[in-house]
């Protein structure tokens, strides 16, 4: 039932440029899960050599595919990534991983920094 | 990034491991500032250099005291499905001596202070957990429980750690399926409210729970139970006729009653049993006995026909009688067997000096696990005599123990595959404390 949507996926014209490298991770995935299932340990390890080859910009993308093929674990694993790698991290990282920038208003900023200060030990150094 | 929706955000946010990771996103953009609050869950412990610079004179003022950290995070957040609050497990290493007398800055099951945020959000609650420092809670009662109780009418699981809890004020719950309390002093000696104020629980975890006097658990609904209790109680009893899965681990109970007809995956831990009472387990498939004494446990066993899966261990290395040909007098029916280093040890040396005679049910056995504490020429023997009997074995592991050197735990495991090609062999190694190792042999 699952590859249904990768069909439509394939001749959906907007996709077609990420899907080559993006269907080649997402799609191996479920019959990954299934053999692996019972061993936790080593879907972590499958998980960990998945990521090396994988920039963080690409994760996007690939949370968009998991997202649309409805692919729950997959989507469970890639956010859970991304949630892991701005873990512990300044605020300026993340930033930066994401792209964004502040826009806050001048007084906002400061405002929520203070409220929040509490939550700024232990945090890495970039 | 902003090619992602909102929902995929809150998706990855939800996923941050802890509140303060969610509470710095919010000073990354507007956007992240918004999103965070839609984020379900509240997941916030008090770490140990939290708790020190809390109390080093030179952190002490610049600090936001936790209860005001919580309360900040929770209010108004009708969203909130899940809220679990705690300290480190560190914490619960800090010695009485280095605490000063009466604060209460740590003390999370308090009343007053969960008062002021629960009513608020108790509502939408699906999950609440609460791991208290035990310093500061052990010598002071909590009504939590009746507050609970009163404002958080869906929730669906509920854990409490490391507190005193009365059951004064505590109304009937009937959406709640999952109850663990861990290290708590309860004042509910016979759990008589328990069973009246949750009885549809499917899970409950007792580990730890003191103050029991004569416990008996009766739920309807019970699916999985884990109770750990000291030798306070003087009798234990589970009337549960959904039990399926139970793990009970307790010293010298006088009185051991279960009626549960419906089990069929029971761990039971018990240094001595006095009177105990069960009936039979028709469905029971997978058994695990530790004991000081297994062959006098085993022998007050009912009949284990039925039981496919069966794991034994001695916890006392105490000559008992306990044997292979007794195993199978009880438990004919076994495909699998997994022995403790204390029970293949006893096993091993009654063979020794009885030998074995041999049943017909090792002829059923499929696969055997053995933990050894040491290899000597004579284990081989007590082996050899294993595969006699059990001849349609098909899988074998020795998880030796890593005082006995490389060559010679090496050395028995050739020796077997010698003498029995047809069964797979595997070898691996244990040592107190630590993740048994498996170790690959080369062909």
């Amino acid at each position: 039932m699952k590859f249904c949507t990768v069909k439509q996926y394939f001749d959906d014209e907007n996709n077609n440029n990420v899907t080559n490298g993006i269907a080649t991770t997402v799609i191996p995935l479920p019959n990954k899960h299934l053999k692996i299932k019972a061993n936790n340990k080593e879907m972590e390890q499958y998980e960990q050599e998945l990521l090396r080859n994988v920039m963080p910009q690409e994760l996007t993308k690939l949370i968009l595919a998991a997202n649309y093929l409805n692919f729950k674990e997959a989507l469970d694993f890639f956010c859970r990534t991304v949630a892991n790698a701005i873990q512990n991290k300044s605020v300026d990282y993340v930033r930066k991983f994401f792209g964004l920038e502040s826009d806050f208003e001048p007084g906002e900023e400061e405002k929520l920094c203070k409220e929040f200060a509490w939550s700024f030990e232990g945090v890495d150094e970039d | 990034m902003e090619e992602l929706p909102p929902p995929l955000i809150i998706e990855i946010l939800s996923r941050l491991g802890d509140s303060s990771e969610l509470a710095r996103c919010r000073l990354v953009s507007r956007t992240l500032n918004s999103l965070s609050r839609e984020v379900s869950k509240i997941h916030l412990l008090c770490t140990l250099s939290r708790y020190l610079k809390s109390r080093a004179p030179e952190t002490e003022p610049s600090g936001t005291p936790f209860k005001t950290i919580i309360s900040n995070l929770v209010l108004h957040r009708q969203a909130l499905r899940s809220v679990s609050i705690g300290v480190e497990k560190s914490l619960g290493k800090i010695s009485y001596d280095d605490v000063e007398g009466e604060s209460d800055d740590l003390y999370l099951t308090d009343v007053g202070f969960v008062n002021q945020w629960l009513p608020n959000i108790g509502g939408g609650l699906k999950s609440l957990s609460v791991s208290d420092f035990w310093i500061q809670s052990c010598w002071r009662k909590s009504e939590i429980l009746s507050l609970i109780s009163s404002c958080c009418h869906s929730l669906l699981e509920l854990q409490v750690k490391n507190a005193w809890l009365s059951v004064d004020g505590l109304k009937p719950m009937p959406m709640l399926t999952s109850l663990t309390l861990e290290y708590i002093r309860l004042d509910d000696e016979d759990l008589h409210k328990v069973n009246h104020c949750f009885p549809y629980l499917k899970v409950l975890n007792l580990i730890g729970v003191g103050g029991l006097k004569e416990p008996k658990i009766h739920l309807l609904h019970l699916n999985t139970c884990l109770w750990t209790v000291s030798n306070a109680p003087l009798s234990l009893t589970i009337l549960a006729p959904k039990l399926v899965k139970l793990k009970l681990k307790c010293i010298k109970p006088q009185s051991l009653v279960l009626e549960t007809p419906l089990l069929s995956n029971f761990h039971l831990a018990l240094e001595e049993a006095n009177e105990f009472k069960v009936k039979e387990f028709p469905h029971l498939e997978n058994l695990k006995l530790e004991s000081v004494n297994l062959c006098s446990l085993i022998s007050m066993f009912p009949s284990g026909r039925i039981v496919k899966k069966l794991r034994v261990d001695s916890m006392k290395l105490k000559m008992t009688g306990f044997n292979f040909d007794m195993l199978f007098d009880v438990f004919p029916n076994l495909s699998y067997l997994h022995m403790g280093s204390g029970a293949w040890k006893e096993i091993e040396n009654y063979f020794h000096s009885r030998g074995m005679e041999g049943r017909r049910g090792m002829k059923g056995l499929k696969e055997i696990v053995g933990y050894l504490v040491e290899c000597d020429y004579l284990t081989f023997s007590f082996i050899f005599s294993i595969l006699d009997n059990c001849t349609n074995l098909s899988d074998m592991a020795l998880v030796i123990h890593k005082r006995v050197d490389n060559p010679t735990a090496s050395g028995l495991i050739s020796k077997c595959r010698a003498a029995c090609p047809r069964v797979r062999w595997r070898r691996g190694m244990w040592i107190e404390g630590t993740e048994d190792l498996w170790v690959s042999e080369p062909l």
